[in-house]
């Protein structure tokens, strides 16, 4: 039996493991489970994931969820991943579970929330929170600049200082590629103080392409939308403004 | 392997890593970083954890590491004589112990860390309580043990994922909901109350790790007492009020009255000692400032009370020799002779708690 990736391509960690896959060549079935049409809250998807969310795989019987477990698992489990993905160095592999684990309450938490409460929220069927989303940006902020000034301190080009990427790039940068949906003034008021981030995420998109590209086109696509409907708003305060003034 | 680990007691995390350590008879060298005091944010301890938190690891001298999954993993994976069941080398066993382990940091350490600093803790730190931020963390914090129950306690074994023996991920995560100590009874009863799987497995969880489990979390239990204790708790009432007193920028205004004596002695501690643990750098010409209006106050008798008037007044002056070390205490009411009186005889009375109770600061 082949083994299932639960994904949505919209999710930064369903990314991820997606990527995975298919640079290492793991024979796998990509199930769609869509979140903004709330597929995850099907009983169904409870079956496989009793905490609702993505990623999930299942290989055989072995039901496993948290993306950071599947691209350890997948790494040690499946044969030919480079070892350069999950070291078998204990020293090495601590470091990286170290990024993985800061990842969670740092990152992760930062710009999910600022995306989800200046963007992507109505998608969703939430609010927007402006208030929760200042909160956001400084902890958004505060971790990039964490990844400069120590993740990225050593000379090479990946976080700890490595050559190649490893998981804990692979997680990292996929959850900064969700920035490109918001507005791109935002996005480089942002991005644009941390020359080294930058540098590291085109780093890790070429060392994966072209699966990377591929795998982020749904994004791209939203990000397309979400430029159109700033514009047709902005034309119709325009419009409104003109009419106003006329009268 | 010269093993060095940097712990606070009084955090979750730190207190996982030396019950491992003591159980698994790892030799280590335990260096008491205090949170409270502001420790982890010294350059010194920057460069053992440039990300300024507990715990952290060094191995030989050189090797750093943080975050104490991480460490936990590391430990069970390098050090001789550790039992499997802590960190199986099964794949699947150790796939589901990871699975816990990231749900975690999300889930219940956000749920229970945020409550207890929004109930609590949060002005220890310079920061008001946010009884809103707390209502939402409860909502995480009962999902949460409600997900352990249904999720991973649902077998027959006494640990997670049905297991007759623990893992890290027991660890951890017990040590997290042992925090909820700190809470009065009816929180924590209204809380933890209809988790019976959850209250057993806690129980289970001291009993696999004893003695280190119990001795480990005194510090947590001492700082409990302390906090009960009506002095501090009205300490901590008057110290919130304090700090927001102060940003209405009352240091131009004359001292009167209760919270603005402790407002100043606020101040004054602030810039002489607990600025950094806030972020803020030292400012001593504000503390002399504070300083001056400090004997306001300590002169006029009348406002305190002499030999241990019990009542409203009393706080206010056995916070100032709470939040003042010994020589400035002496260098500030050396010229107050009945004030010192007073306080001797309030010590006299009241031992040996009285100084059980200064001992947190």
């Amino acid at each position: 039996m082949k083994l299932k990736v639960y994904a949505d391509r919209m999710s930064q960690p369903s990314r991820a493991v997606l990527i995975f896959c298919k640079l290492n060549r793991i024979d796998f079935e990509e199930v769609r489970v869509d979140i903004s049409k709330r597929q995850h809250l099907t009983p169904e998807f409870k079956e496989i994931n009793p905490m609702r969310k993505l990623p999930v795989i299942v290989d055989g019987r072995f039901k496993l969820f948290e993306s950071h477990a599947i691209l350890i698992y997948l790494a040690c489990v499946f044969p030919g991943v480079a070892d350069h993905w999950y070291p078998t160095d204990l020293f090495k592999r601590a470091k990286i579970n170290s990024v993985l684990d800061w990842h969670h309450s740092n990152l992760r938490r930062g710009a999910a929330e600022y995306v989800k409460n200046t963007t992507l929220a109505p998608a969703l069927g939430l609010p927007l929170d402006p208030q929760a989303a200042a909160e956001a940006e400084k902890v958004l902020f505060s971790s990039l600049s964490k990844i400069e000034s120590v993740w990225l301190k050593g000379s090479g080009r990946f976080l700890l200082g490595g050559n190649q990427p490893s998981i804990a790039d692979l997680s990292l940068v996929c959850e900064l590629m969700q920035l490109e949906v918001l507005d791109d003034k935002d996005r480089s008021r942002i991005l644009s103080p941390y020359k080294k981030v930058q540098q590291w995420m085109e780093d890790t998109k070429n060392a994966t392409r072209p699966h990377f590209d591929e795998v982020h086109q749904i994004l791209f696509k939203a990000k397309t939308k979400l430029q159109k409907v700033r514009l047709m708003s902005t034309d119709s305060e325009n419009l409104k403004t003109k009419l106003a003034s006329k009268m | 392997m010269e093993l060095k680990v940097y712990v606070d007691r009084l955090s979750q995390p730190s207190r996982a890593i030396v019950i491992f350590c003591k159980l698994n008879k790892i030799d280590f060298e335990e260096v008491g970083i205090e949170l409270l005091k502001g420790q982890h944010l010294t350059p010194e301890f920057k460069e053992i954890n440039p990300m300024g938190k507990v715990p952290a690891i060094v191995v030989d001298g050189k090797f750093k590491l943080f975050e104490s999954h991480a460490i936990l993993i590391f430990l069970a994976s390098t050090c001789p004589g550790v039992a499997d069941h802590w960190y199986p080398v099964d794949p699947y066993k150790r796939a589901e112990i990871h699975s816990i382990l990231d749900w975690h940091h999300s889930n219940l350490r956000r749920g229970s860390t945020e409550f207890i600093q929004n109930t609590l803790l949060a002005p220890l730190f310079g920061r008001p309580l946010n009884p809103q931020a707390a209502a939402e963390a409860e909502k995480v914090l009962s999902s949460s043990l409600s997900k352990i129950e249904a999720l991973w306690l649902k077998e027959s074994g006494q640990f997670l994922q049905g297991s007759s023996q623990p893992s890290i991920a027991d660890l951890c995560l017990v040590c997290e909901i042992m925090q909820l100590e700190f809470l009065d009874a009816t929180d924590r009863n209204r809380i933890l109350g209809p988790f019976k799987k959850i209250q057993r497995w806690i129980e289970d969880m001291k009993n696999a790790t004893k003695p280190y489990f119990d001795e480990v979390h005194q510090a947590l239990f001492a700082a409990k007492a302390k906090l009960q204790m009506p002095l501090l708790s009205i300490a901590l009432k008057l110290f919130q009020g304090a700090i927001d007193s102060r940003r209405q920028n009352l240091r131009h205004e004359p001292s009167r009255g209760l919270s603005t004596n402790i407002t100043f002695h606020l101040f004054w501690w602030e810039n002489t000692t607990s600025a950094p643990a806030l972020g803020l750098p030292l400012d001593p010409q504000a503390a002399a400032e504070a300083e001056k209006v400090l004997f306001i106050p300590v002169k006029d008798k009348s406002l305190f009370g002499l030999k241990g008037v019990a009542g409203g007044n009393q706080p206010s002056i056995a916070y100032l020799s709470l939040v003042l070390d010994e020589k400035d205490c002496s260098r500030i009411l050396v010229l107050y002779k009945k004030v010192q009186q007073w306080i001797e005889d309030t010590e006299n009375a009241t031992t040996p708690h009285f100084d059980e109770v200064h001992q947190i600061l």
